[in-house]
């Protein structure tokens, strides 16, 4: 096909047409929706109200008692990690080799430290004089303050209670 | 077409100034104004490109309805018939995407069997020779057909043409003539029929 007869053709073909009725301007109220929208300002006052709100409560959160935990047989390496957390508890370095550590823990202002005694479990808790002693299904064998720490010490079984005490004290001196 | 629009208080021609910058201000009246000058155009290259009328409706609708909400950013600088053009262009191309992208499988097996599926009213409704060129440019591509359309559907300049796509005036020649190609291919029964049809088809759609 020539291309005077082809443009013949497209122009005869392609013309324009008349829309349909069906077709009707697009009510006010069709606008598309956009983000901001179109009223809103930015408010720096409440922006910085905001951004102090969620400053203090990020470091509330950040200052809220958390459990911690390390679990160790080491004394020495038990006794940094409570002193780094503010309870001085003058575990010695060579316990009795029946005493056998397991873990510490901290909830708050209490720290425990878990060990046994030829397995049977032994929990010392440490913690301010203000609070009640820790409420236990275990034996509290001796409860004392000592530079302002309140120490409980709950056994498993009543017979440790002396060999309990030797994890912090040398010697038959204790009791 | 002119129109008194109220707070004006002035005559008014379709796409002058004065109505686009009513239309900025959001005076509906001039909206309605600029659509009634409008319509056959947007929905004319709409129908030309998409090939078919239930899609042209769905862009010549979605056409001005980016034309209302977006008529604040055109510039006076600028040719508000090339800004109109350009905004039915990407609406068009917009379509066909997102059609492309929901039915991609669907569309080409439209595409493939479209003869096949005309149905008993849209002969009545349509010439059959009208059908076939139809049929032929939606078979472009998309950068082709546009080219089409805008040549004969409106009867642009290459230069006008060059201006809505924004790319060169090379770039829409060369398009064009490879148009041409696929369209004479595709037309070759049409052959001697341009001027000996054109009393019995004129003035049909």
């Amino acid at each position: 096909m020539a291309a005077f007869e082809l443009e013949q053709v497209l122009n005869k073909h392609l013309g324009r047409v008349t829309a349909p009725e069906g077709l009707h301007p697009p009510q006010p109220s069709t606008q598309v929706i956009q983000w901001p929208k179109p009223g809103y300002r930015f408010q720096p006052v409440l922006a910085g109200v905001a951004a102090a709100a969620a400053v203090v409560v990020l470091f509330a959160l950040w200052l809220r008692p958390r459990p911690a935990e390390l679990r160790s047989t080491d004394p020495a390496q038990i006794a940094a990690w409570l002193k780094s957390r503010s309870f001085d508890v003058p575990i010695r370095q060579t316990p009795p080799s029946s005493i056998r550590l397991s873990s510490a823990h901290i909830k708050g202002s209490v720290a425990e430290v878990d060990y046994s005694i030829a397995g049977r479990n032994v929990v010392l808790t440490v913690s301010p004089p203000s609070l009640e002693p820790p409420s236990t299904a275990y034996h509290i064998v001796r409860s004392h303050l000592v530079r302002g720490q309140l120490f409980t010490l709950s056994c498993a079984f009543p017979q440790d209670a002396r060999t309990a005490c030797l994890l912090c004290h040398a010697g038959p001196e204790v009791n | 077409m002119s129109s008194n629009m109220g707070g004006l208080g002035m005559v008014l021609h379709e796409n002058d100034p004065a109505v686009i910058e009513a239309c900025r201000q959001g005076d509906h009246d001039a909206f309605a104004l600029l659509f009634e000058a409008n319509r056959d155009k947007v929905y004319s290259i709409a129908l030309r490109f998409s090939g078919n009328e239930a899609s042209a409706m769905d862009i010549a609708q979605e056409a001005f309805i980016k034309l209302l909400a977006h008529i604040k950013d055109f510039r006076s600088e600028a040719r508000f018939d090339t800004w109109l053009y350009r905004l039915v262009v990407n609406t068009c191309l917009d379509h066909r995407r997102r059609r492309r992208n929901l039915l991609p499988i669907l569309e080409d097996l439209v595409d493939s069997v479209r003869p096949s599926t005309e149905t008993v009213l849209t002969d009545l409704l349509r010439d059959e020779a009208q059908g076939q060129v139809q049929e032929a440019v939606a078979r472009l591509s998309p950068e082709h057909r546009m080219v089409v359309v805008l040549r004969y559907t409106e009867g642009l300049s290459y230069e006008e043409i060059a201006e809505i796509l924004r790319c060169s005036r090379g770039t829409v020649a060369s398009r064009l003539n490879r148009a041409h190609k696929i369209l004479a291919r595709r037309l070759v029964k049409f052959r001697n029929s341009g001027s000996q049809n054109s009393g019995g088809n004129r003035g049909r759609v």
